[in-house]
């Protein structure tokens, strides 16, 4: 790993935790242009700009980046935490207004998955991720009937639409049960532990009209569905910031998660595997206590060095210009053909056997449209 | 009045600064640099309500100045803040 790559995991390593959990950073001195800019760069890419620029910030004058650099940086990051103010107040206003139409609302990821970080507003996202305790499609006609346009009504996984300027997507199903088996079974066990522990958690939101408490998934919940929502982002594009909410679920919920539980549906699922490796690196890359863990595992220095590696550095295949059909598959050929050990460590197959599944799944799917009353 | 709780000061580079987010994305942001006696200011009231009287009151004990002339910098303080909707 490169000299940027070492002083961003630095830093990001000492603005996940606080008090005496937090690791002092010790650069190099005068990291450099040109190592600030690459630097800068990654927690762009990695999608937490406002939590190292919290580092960043701290650190004694004479090594902050240069004005210029620190300036965007600051920008960026306050774009972010304003974004999730914006989210949080778009969230008390969808809850409210479903609740006047007796519709629950439960916030998933987002806003669900900040709380288990010191400062919440640093953790970056993009969207609202809601769930309507089965009220999926009477939801989107209230929407409909607000004259707001719905996208993807009936996709397998969720609509989308906008709500004060958030895109917010309402889950049909947590999962895409439509195209993965494991995602089928994992589905379920979330719907179980939603039905038998409910929503245990709240957060009180602030909207634009009045306070209210927004039911969150309980830690067991996202420690599954977290799990497996990196692991889905793992074969094609997973960032530090997934890797970032398991460490910080652990580290701060950890005591709240019914592990042999969790460890059971992972194990059947095949995803303990994935779950092992990102607990390694939250312990060995972002100072996780190893007491944290899920479970005894069996290390893999290696492996988890590699996947961060994959993550901090990941391959760009990008299409040549005004290429034909055939240079485009022939780059997706590619893509998959490099992923083969991301597929096989998640899905326990190849990508190209993953694909022909995904596609007979397709084919054999029958949506039909639900009309509004 | 008070000091909107979204907005603090960041140090860039020696200087105050703050970074006002505009409704439409990165365009729109303004970014606003503070002297050492406004920055004083707002860390001292920020959190709490408070009026003009208090912000003079305030810079007339810290730097012995003429009250007139605190009254007036008071002023100008609140001006430049509510012009920058920072004020509520």
């Amino acid at each position: 790993m490169d000299l940027a790559g070492r002083i961003f995991l630095q830093l990001l390593r000492s603005s996940l935790w606080e008090g005496k959990e937090r690791a002092p950073v010790d650069l190099p001195d005068e990291p450099g242009r040109e190592t600030w800019q690459a630097v800068y760069a990654i927690s762009l890419r990695q999608q937490v700009t406002a939590l190292v620029h919290e580092a960043v910030s701290r650190l004694p004058e004479h090594l902050q980046p240069p004005p210029d650099i620190s300036l965007r940086w600051a920008v960026n990051a306050e774009a972010s935490i304003s974004g999730y103010r914006k989210r949080l107040r778009a969230a008390g206003d969808l809850a409210a207004l479903f609740s006047s139409a007796g519709i629950g609302m439960m916030v998933l990821k987002g806003p669900a998955a900040a709380r288990y970080y010191p400062e919440p507003e640093l953790r970056q996202s993009s969207d609202l991720d809601i769930w309507l305790f089965g009220h999926y499609d009477k939801g989107n006609c209230l929407i409909s009937s607000l004259g707001i346009p719905i996208e993807g009504r009936y996709s397998a996984k969720h609509s989308v639409f906008d709500f004060e300027g958030i895109t917010v997507e309402n889950h049909k199903s947590f999962l895409d049960v439509e195209s993965y088996s494991v995602d089928r079974f994992l589905e379920n066990e979330l719907a179980i532990m939603l039905g038998e522990d409910g929503p245990r958690e709240q957060l009180t939101v602030t909207g634009n009209e009045a306070s209210v408490r927004i039911p969150v998934p309980s830690p067991t919940f996202d420690a599954l569905f977290l799990c497996r929502h990196a692991s889905q982002h793992f074969v094609r594009d997973m960032t530090l910031r997934q890797v970032c909410d398991w460490a910080r679920l652990l580290g701060s919920a950890g005591k709240r998660i019914d592990r042999e539980r969790v460890v059971r549906a992972l194990e059947r699922s095949g995803q303990m595997r994935f779950a092992d490796i990102l607990t390694d690196i939250s312990i060995r890359y972002l100072g996780l206590s190893p007491e944290s863990r899920l479970q005894d595992y069996r290390q893999d220095p290696d492996l988890s060095a590699k996947v961060l590696e994959d993550t901090l550095y990941p391959k760009v295949y990008i299409d040549p210009p005004s290429s034909g059909t055939t240079a485009r598959y022939f780059n997706k050929y590619r893509r998959m053909r490099d992923s083969q050990w991301k597929y096989r460590m998640v899905y326990g197959k190849s990508a190209f056997s993953r694909t022909y599944t995904i596609f007979a799944d397709k084919i054999r799917r029958n949506r039909r449209e639900r009309k509004c009353p | 009045m008070r000091i909107k709780q979204e907005y603090k000061i960041r140090k860039i580079a020696g200087q105050n600064i703050v970074i006002m987010q505009g409704q439409h994305g990165a365009d729109m942001t303004r970014v606003m640099s503070l002297n050492q006696t406004a920055a004083w200011l707002w860390e001292e009231l920020q959190g709490r309500n408070f009026e003009e009287e208090e912000v003079a009151a305030k810079l007339f004990s810290r730097f012995n100045t003429e009250l007139p002339t605190a009254i007036r910098d008071a002023r100008e303080w609140i001006r430049t803040l509510k012009s920058h909707n920072i004020l509520e």
